[in-house]
């Protein structure tokens, strides 16, 4: 490669490089309309604008040219060109879901269902909410790539391969999961039965990970954040010890905080199985409607006195006690006849009681301000604009094009 | 629960009959213990040497005859009971042990005897509060006599046992101190009470780093945080009372804060004893401050109270096969240094403890570090003595590993005499269980040793029961939790003629104790035949410590009005050391005096079950809070009640289990109900901190689609992809500037370059960029940068490019042109670079600064 053949001027080229990063970095800035402008659109589409773009915001947000941007509603729809960016689809969406669609939260996975649904769900401004729940799945429509398939990702290789822009409905369309035959559409639970999210967290184990995973990417609570010792602990199953080690304080002090919750809820996968090694790319995901996974009822004698899983009614422990403050839906309505609001059956109505949560609709807004202002809330102005947002969110029917927007219009610089 | 059948009502006591499946022919066999069998008549036992032959009324009933064998036979030896409580003895008014007349002493005895609960018999309280004839330690002899009072009554030995649930003696519930819940009377005093006690110690610990809600790291519970009322909500459950109102000391304490501090030095860094002696200081200072109730709260549904080892009826001892065994512990002395030995096999192997061993609730040992319990070489002979007959044998055990980290195989159970000999050896291997034996086709240290499978994970750090069985046809075999692992022995059976005499059995570690197990064991015993996969699974179902039914009164509750009692009977047992099991919750009703037939109930509503301790409701392990059902006589059968749940729990101990008073209440049952709403509890508000970077750098991702975008390049360029797959690990991840590395810059500067190689070796792409200098690149270096016209022609796009016009945050124009001038004229004054590397190198100084990477 280049750089190793020619030491010397590359050398020198690095030198000058690193100077100007200093130079730079040095620097007080003060922002006019297209500082503003470039800064949207960098931190929405991850690239800069060209010229012609740039000039397009511009127009915009100072409709009068008089170098000051207008109003924040401007600034709101100049930040929207940013939107036929294909980077905002290929690279900035890409690289935010990324990480939710495996276990170790790495950014370097390759290009899955999992990723282009969510990328599929934002570029056509669907209700975000349905993430969690709708019978969905984004699927390249080029014919030369290998068919979607739930018993490998090659068309998704060969989707990110082709650099196609994810951004043009041309190439990437929306489809569902029960049309490809693996799953029925009752079965499906938007990315949550995806293959990749399938693989990251039915292989092996007791399903439970798909429920922290999903707590962790779309609540925004890992749970040590909602452990809750005072919960009935009545569900949970029976591979749990109650004495870890012969101390049965460590349950009742730790353990249980998240299994009396999570148990009753994570009961809702009882029918799926990754049928893959773990640590392999082989496998399918695997339904069975009526069916409990064996993988629910192992090690049952490690508490044989505990819960032994019949099937996949789900029931929410946390609508009471300190995670009421999570902001559950008191109104919801799954669909299904015999359910009531915090208790159902199958991960769709899990799904959908987690996706109508306040602290869903909140666990968006800051993931996408974050993403876009690159850093947290921390200010009581940062706090203000995220309640906005939230209000703005749910008002735009959960389209998450609008936080985009809004949290780019708010970092904009000034 | 197991079923419960044979309900025979006799004078209000009702007998159950609790089925075990087992084979009765398994039972009264292992012909080579009979010369050893305590009270065989024919042979004399060693320890039986001293009992004279008994010559009088031979025994009338089964019960006489189980008497004369466990306990009448033991006891009635001059230098034991029968040197004074005989006629004409000392204790001549109580001639249990008069060995002239058998059924004379069996009427006196019965007297002394709790049929319910064995452990609480008189003759077991005598021996155990230092009553003369007792040769060992106390507890040793204690324990001794419940065992001889159980095989008198069948519990050790029968295949089915009766058990007698007799209504208990109610007692009234304990009023006891609680710190308030929320909206009960003295909330607010409490509250304001812990904050100026317990409360300012979390900020003195730094416990608010962590614990509450606008920590860096939060993590629940938020004790610590700055609301008061949230933080006592949290913390309430995290102090123990009690240690204010027994005044305990900081050893005995049980709040969590102090335990947390004083027992696992809980961030406490070197002040743990000091910081454990004023947070107990503070708990009690705020017990003091906290109002004594006259009563448990008006609106409680209760039933009356429980002491389990007062009021409990005994349910185990039945159901297990020990046929066969030579060597059996229960561990069921609960003091002393010493585990006896209860099989009817002598000599008695009993076990005597090492460095750190210590008792644990519900009948065990705990093996710490250092500890072990060892019987003698002389005693243990005994084993060898035994299978080298039969030339089989098993092991059997319920253990409680401490973690599935240690290894060596560290020494369960062992038989041997140093880590390279032995007779036989339970061991653990991480996740593993390992059987070593010495025979004719293994070694002298038991190799090659049997283990179960790695990937099978057999071996967890919970309280399991394990059996390995050795016979020559099967060679070994490992069950876990009744269950036969289906591993393979490797080798074929052999002859154990080789076993040598002059080992030791211990448990915990290695002869030599280089070869440490920590756990917990609750109960071992050695066989000298193998169990079948049949007696193994009956022994499982059997469990281990003892079990007790708890029947809590609730005929004033239920509303039905026909002279019967009603009962919500638990099957309870102290699980540990630290809390006790409930389990299998069902409704049964007892016949009070001169009633008749129980009359028909239905739609009697039973809801929201909770466990009462001392007065209070334990706020973990309310497993029935969120139980709903009906009573109705349908769902009655006289062989089981009416079972509310097969669900078990565990709450925590705080008294042990001879203190602790328990009770139930409900939300509702019959016409009583109160039900309990939990106010909602409102998001937290964030945390205002400071304003953080404004600006970031561009990740891996971003970065290169930057590049691609200013370059004209695409992203899948086959060069590109190289280089981006090479360099991207190394291209930051992360946003935040604060993180950006100059390892990171490297990255970038070699993507840089590769983008700018690709741009100025495309044909279509170099001239759409470069369109002022396309004439030069194929001159001279020299010759193409001679003038400033030439250099601007390739800075100026450059700058176009990757800066734009007319934005003051970014490089100043000047500045970036003149140093890329600069950078030009430098290479060329070298003479090594050509014209299009020269370029090459201006672009990358470009693409690969601050412009590009900062957003």
């Amino acid at each position: 490669m280049l750089y190793n053949n020619k030491p010397s001027y590359i050398q020198k080229a690095a030198a000058a490089l690193l100077g100007l990063t200093l130079a730079l970095g040095s620097g007080v800035l003060h922002a006019g309309v297209r500082d503003e402008a470039k800064r949207m659109y960098d931190r929405i589409a991850g690239v800069p604008p060209t010229q012609a773009q740039l000039d397009a915001m511009v127009a915009i947000m100072d409709a009068n040219n008089d170098s000051v941007t207008d109003s924040q509603s401007a600034a709101i729809s100049a930040a929207a060109e940013a939107f036929n960016s294909p980077s905002f689809y290929n690279v900035t969406l890409k690289n935010m879901v990324t990480p939710w669609t495996n276990e170790a939260q790495t950014l370097f996975a390759p290009l899955n269902d999992f990723t282009a649904t969510v990328i599929g769900l934002v570029r056509d401004g669907a209700d975000f909410r349905t993430v969690l729940y709708d019978d969905v799945v984004y699927v390249g429509t080029n014919s030369g790539f290998a068919p979607y398939s739930n018993a490998d990702n090659d068309h998704y290789l060969d989707l990110a391969a082709s650099g196609e822009n994810m951004g043009d409905p041309a190439n990437l369309e929306r489809r569902t999961q029960s049309e490809f035959g693996f799953i029925s559409s009752q079965g499906s639970a938007g990315v949550m039965t995806s293959r990749a999210a399938a693989k990251a967290f039915f292989v092996a184990g007791t399903n439970r990970a798909m429920f922290r995973f999903t707590l962790m990417n779309f609540m925004c609570n890992d749970l040590e954040q909602v452990k809750d010792t005072s919960r009935s602990p009545h569900r949970i199953r029976q591979d749990v010890s109650r004495s870890p080690g012969g101390d049965s304080r460590i349950f009742l002090n730790s353990c249980v905080g998240c299994h009396a919750g999570m148990d009753p809820m994570a009961q809702a996968f009882a029918y799926y199985e990754w049928n893959g090694e773990e640590g392999t790319d082989q496998g399918e995901l695997v339904y069975t409607p009526g069916q409990v996974q064996g993988k629910n009822l192992i090690n049952a004698d490690t508490f044989r006195y505990g819960y032994a899983t019949p099937d996949d009614s789900w029931d929410n422990y946390w609508r009471e006690g300190r995670n009421s403050a999570l902001g559950w839906d008191q109104t919801i309505n799954y669909g299904v006849s015999g359910c009531e609001p915090g208790s159902c059956a199958g991960a769709k109505t899990l799904g959908m009681e987690l996706a109508h949560s306040e602290a869903f609709a909140q666990c968006q807004v800051k993931t996408v301000f974050e993403t876009v202002c690159l850093h947290q809330p921390t200010t009581a102005a940062d706090h203000t604009q995220v309640e906005n947002m939230v209000t703005s969110f749910k008002s735009s029917n959960y389209n998450m094009q609008t936080p985009f927007a809004e949290a780019a219009a708010y970092c904009r610089g000034n | 629960m197991k079923a419960l059948t044979s309900i025979k009502p006799i004078n209000g006591l009702a007998v159950l009959a609790v089925l075990v499946s087992v084979l009765l022919a398994g039972c009264g066999g292992g012909a080579s213990t009979e010369r050893f069998v305590r009270g065989d008549d024919t042979g004399a036992t060693e320890e039986a040497s001293t009992v004279p032959d008994y010559v009088g009324r031979p025994a009338e009933t089964e019960a006489q005859r189980l008497f004369k064998i466990y306990f009448y036979d033991v006891y009635r030896a001059p230098n034991s009971c029968g040197g004074c409580h005989r006629e004409g003895g000392q204790a001549a008014n109580t001639p249990f042990a008069d060995s002239d007349d058998l059924i004379n002493a069996y009427n006196v005895a019965v007297g002394y005897v709790n049929e319910a609960n064995p452990g609480a018999s008189d003759f077991v309280t005598k021996v155990a509060t230092g009553h003369g004839g007792c040769t060992g330690t106390e507890a040793l002899c204690a324990a001794d006599m419940t065992r001889a009072i159980n095989g008198w009554l069948g519990n050790n030995t029968s295949s089915s046992t009766e058990i007698q649930l007799a209504a208990p003696v109610d007692h009234d519930i304990t009023v006891t101190k609680q710190l308030p819940i929320s909206g009960s009377a003295n909330y607010s005093s409490v509250v304001s009470a812990f904050g100026s006690t317990v409360y300012p110690l979390f900020a003195e610990y730094s416990c608010d780093g962590c614990h509450a809600p606008d920590a860096a790291t939060p993590q629940q519970p938020y004790f610590a945080g700055a609301d008061l009322n949230d933080a006592y909500d949290a913390a309430r459950s995290k102090i123990d009372i009690d240690d204010g109102v027994m005044d305990r000391p900081l050893a005995d304490a049980l709040s969590r804060f102090v335990v947390r501090l004083r027992s696992e030095a809980h961030n406490c860094g070197g002040d743990c004893a000091t910081n454990a002696a004023d947070m107990l200081a503070e708990i009690k200072n705020l017990e003091a401050m906290v109002p004594a109730p006259s009563a448990v709260p008006a609106n409680w549904v209760t039933s009356k109270a429980l002491v389990l080892e007062q009021d409990g009826i005994l349910a185990s001892g039945g159901g297990r096969i020990d046929t066969g065994a030579i060597a059996r512990w229960d561990f069921s002395e609960g003091g002393g240094t010493i585990a006896g030995d209860s099989s009817d096999v002598l000599p008695r192997m009993n076990l005597e403890f090492y460095g750190n061993v210590s008792w644990v609730g519900g009948n065990g040992i705990q093996i710490l570090p250092g500890g072990k319990a060892q019987a003698t070489t002389a005693s243990s002979k005994k084993l060898a003595d035994n299978i080298r007959v039969t030339g089989a044998y098993s092991i059997e055990a319920w253990v409680a590993p401490a973690n599935v980290t240690q290894e060596g195989p560290a020494r369960i159970i062992t038989y041997s005499a140093s880590t390279t000999e032995r007779n036989f050896t339970l061991g653990q291997t991480l996740y593993n269980y390992d059987f070593l034996h010495r025979s004719s086709t293994t070694d002298g240290n038991g190799d090659p040793a049997l283990s179960t499978a790695d990937a099978d994970e057999r071996l967890q750090a919970t309280l399991q029961h394990v059996v390995v069985t050795y016979s020559p046809e099967n060679g070994r075999q490992i069950y876990v939790n009744g269950e036969h692992t289906g591993d393979l022995d490797s080798v074929s059976g052999g002859g154990l003629s080789g076993w040598d005499t002059g080992f030791a059995f211990i448990l915990g570690n290695e002869a030599s104790n280089d070869r440490q197990w920590e756990g917990i064991i609750r109960f071992v015993a050695v066989y000298d035949r193998p169990l079948t996969q049949e007696e193994i699974t009956t022994n499982f179902d059997a469990g281990v410590g003892e079990r007790y039914y708890l029947l809590f009164n609730v005929t004033d509750l239920v509303d039905i009005n026909d002279g019967w009692n009603s009962y919500v009977v638990f099957e309870a047992s102290v699980f540990d050391s630290y809390s006790y099991l409930f389990n299998a919750p069902f409704l049964y009703r007892i016949a009070g005096s001169g009633s008749g037939q129980q009359s028909s109930y239905s739609a009697i509503p039973l809801e929201g079950m909770r466990l009462g301790l001392n007065g209070k409701e334990p706020g973990v392990g309310q497993a029935y809070a969120k139980l709903a059902t009906t009573l109705d006589d349908s769902l009655y059968t006289a062989e089981a009640g009416q079972p509310l749940s097969d669900i078990g729990t565990i709450i925590a101990s705080e008294g042990g289990s001879n203190a602790d008073e328990f009770f139930l209440t409900f939300e509702r049952i019959g016409s009583n109900t109160d039900v309990r709403v939990e106010a909602s509890v409102s998001p937290v508000l964030p945390t205002v901190a400071e304003q953080e970077p404004e600006i970031g750098v561009r990740n891996f991702s971003e970065i290169s689609a930057t590049m691609s975008v200013i370059t004209g390049v695409p992203v899948t360029n086959a060069n590109v992809v190289a280089t981006f797959d090479t360099v991207k690990q190394q291209l930051p991840t992360s946003t935040a500037i604060e993180g950006f590395l100059s390892a990171q810059q490297m990255g970038v500067a070699q993507l840089a370059i590769e983008y700018c190689s690709e741009l100025v070796d495309s044909d279509s792409l170099r001239p759409t960029f470069f369109p002022g200098f396309v004439g030069n690149f194929d001159l001279g270096a020299g010759q193409a940068f001679a003038t400033a016209t030439d250099r601007s022609n390739v800075v100026d796009p450059i700058f176009a490019k990757t800066v734009g016009t007319g934005m003051a945050s970014q490089p100043n124009e000047v500045d970036m042109k003149t140093e890329l001038d600069s950078l030009i004229q430098v290479l060329v004054g070298n003479g090594n670079a050509s014209t299009r590397q020269i370029v090459k190198a201006t672009c990358a100084a470009a693409l690969g600064s601050a412009v590009v990477l900062v957003q």
